[in-house]
């Protein structure tokens, strides 16, 4: 499995004014690659598209990008 | 009787033998009179309402209190399968598409298109269209074919070409001559179609109907009645009225009377269905085609949707969509469970409007959003997994993927998703639950509608999962 590109991500994540972002847990599902926000920022963000363009980074991967919650297991990118 | 055009004008006279003597009854106008009002004198004068495709599907009276007076179902090629006129309307020599049925009573259906003639039992037109096809749409060069053999799609307005809702354009090769009939302000199709939302603010009560109708030129479009409840129309595929005493209708796909009794019962017509007024399935009473019967929830998500996307007549998704959220119930419906069968809303669909299964099921793409309380308590989801995804991975649809033609597509899943398996869930904690549409991936389409949760593995009761003979 190829390592997770975070400079890559975080790029295009900047492009779109995200700055602070973490990774969902996925071992249930590799194939799956989960971008947590800020609440503010996914408000604020054309998260389709930010998440169309990290799919161009995270090939092969079912992209979503959505707000962090409590709930997320998760790590930063 | 007969038809025959006044001269070049657009109106046509219906005449009528008396005693050897050729008699003029009427005259009326070619195009098609949708929300129009006929009238035999005064004695006798009825309102035209349309059902979602913009066939006549029904007459009532004018007045504060109208009667339901006559009621039409057609199949998707025009095939009147149903018909109520005992309620003593005016004759109506509009029905599908609002068209006049030239043929008399007891013959074969023949439809005036304008250009041709149209015969709903062949689904094809009668005469060889002027208009040539073009090998870059191989249908059009049949030059009998009615609305490219896709009736629940497209419309044909003048005879000559078919015009697509989906792409909002003529199809075929030279259909200049068609396309003045659309910009054409007083009689064109497209033109007509905005006016279903153009006149959105005409708010009619039952007692100032007739005022409606002069304050819109004639073209009989109200809208409901806030007040009452006590009935409306929309104009061109936006449904059609209710009257006093039932339950109030406001389903886009309008509402058509009962056939079997002559009277409203606040049913709502999807083509060739009905729906119980009191949104109980124990009581859906069966329909006049007989496939059986949909609750209200059943409309909610995959019937509505499908025939908003199918209906050339009601225009933008997003416009329809708005009032998918008076019905949300965030569950699919499965009529085939109705039957026995295992077959989806879709299938029982283009059974009935014989068109393809997959253009049906496709119809979930562009109209799968997601209502918010899809994820709510008690729902179902679904996951296809295999291969490198889990089981208990987070994305999940509310659709059943065996429901769609190609679930793989419309659930943009990567290759590393095996495809083996689709596991039902039953959402039992929906904190932090996200909807979205899903995202194209390659060349996956996407769009189906999809939750993530953030723990599967406690948000989600396991229901049942299931092996694929093959994988997707």
């Amino acid at each position: 499995m190829d390592p997770f590109p975070s400079a890559a991500v975080l790029e295009v994540l900047a492009r779109y004014g995200i700055n602070t972002a973490r990774r969902g847990d996925n071992a249930a599902d590799p194939t799956e690659e989960i971008i947590l926000v800020t609440g503010e920022e996914f408000e604020r963000t054309d998260v389709r598209e930010a998440t169309l363009a990290l799919m161009k980074v995270l090939p092969g991967k079912k992209v979503w990008v959505v707000p962090d919650d409590p709930n997320w297991k998760s790590t930063p990118i | 009787m007969a038809y025959a055009y006044l001269g070049t004008s657009a109106q046509v006279s219906s005449t009528a033998t008396d005693d050897g003597e050729s008699v003029t009854l009427d005259s009326y106008s070619a195009l098609d009179a949708i929300g129009n009002r006929i009238s035999t004198g005064l004695s006798s004068q009825a309102y035209l309402l349309a059902d979602l495709h913009g066939n006549v599907a029904a007459a009532v009276s004018p007045g504060a209190d109208p009667d339901y007076l006559a009621g039409f179902r057609y199949d998707a090629f025009g095939q009147t399968v149903d018909a109520y006129t005992g309620g003593g309307a005016p004759e109506i020599p509009y029905r599908f598409q609002g068209r006049i049925l030239q043929s008399a009573e007891g013959s074969t259906d023949l439809y005036d298109f304008g250009a041709r003639s149209y015969d709903p039992s062949l689904g094809t037109f009668t005469s060889f269209d002027s208009v040539t096809g073009s090998a870059q749409n191989p249908l059009t060069l049949n030059r009998y074919l009615y609305a490219l053999g896709n009736p629940a799609t497209m419309i044909d307005p003048d005879g000559h070409c078919a015009y697509n809702a989906n792409t909002h354009r003529l199809e075929g090769s030279d259909c200049s001559a068609s396309e003045s009939a659309y910009t054409d302000a007083s009689a064109s199709w497209a033109t007509k179609m905005l006016d279903s939302y153009r006149y959105s603010t005409c708010t009619v009560t039952s007692a100032n109907l007739d005022a409606c109708y002069n304050a819109y030129n004639g073209e009989g479009h109200w809208t409901e009645d806030n007040a009452s409840h006590k009935w409306f129309s929309f104009r061109h595929g936006q449904g059609v009225g209710l009257v006093g005493g039932s339950p109030r209708c406001t389903n886009p796909l309008g509402c058509i009377g009962d056939l079997a009794t002559g009277t409203w019962n606040g049913f709502i017509g999807t083509p060739g269905r009905y729906i119980d007024a009191a949104q109980n399935a124990a009581a859906c009473i069966a329909n006049t085609l007989g496939e059986g019967c949909l609750t209200l929830e059943g409309v909610v998500d995959a019937v509505q949707q499908t025939a908003i996307e199918m209906n050339p007549l009601l225009g933008p998704l997003s416009k329809a969509q708005q009032t998918v959220d008076n019905y949300s119930t965030g569950h699919y419906y499965d009529v085939g469970d109705q039957l026995g069968q295992n077959l989806g809303d879709a299938v029982v669909m283009a059974v009935t409007l014989k068109i393809p299964v997959s253009k049906i099921i496709r119809s979930f793409r562009p109209g799968a959003t997601v209502a918010e309380d899809a994820a709510a308590e008690g729902s179902q989801v679904y996951r296809v997994w295999g291969g490198e995804s889990g089981q208990w991975g987070h994305s999940w649809t509310t659709i059943d993927p065996m429901s769609m033609a190609n679930p793989r597509d419309y659930l943009g899943l990567p290759a590393g998703n095996g495809g083996l398996y689709v596991t039902q869930a039953e959402v039992i904690d929906s904190a932090g639950v996200i909807a979205r549409e899903a995202t194209p991936l390659g060349l996956r389409l996407g769009g189906a509608p999809e939750l993530l949760f953030p723990d599967a593995v406690s948000q989600l009761e396991h229901v049942f999962t299931y092996m694929l003979d093959w994988p997707l």
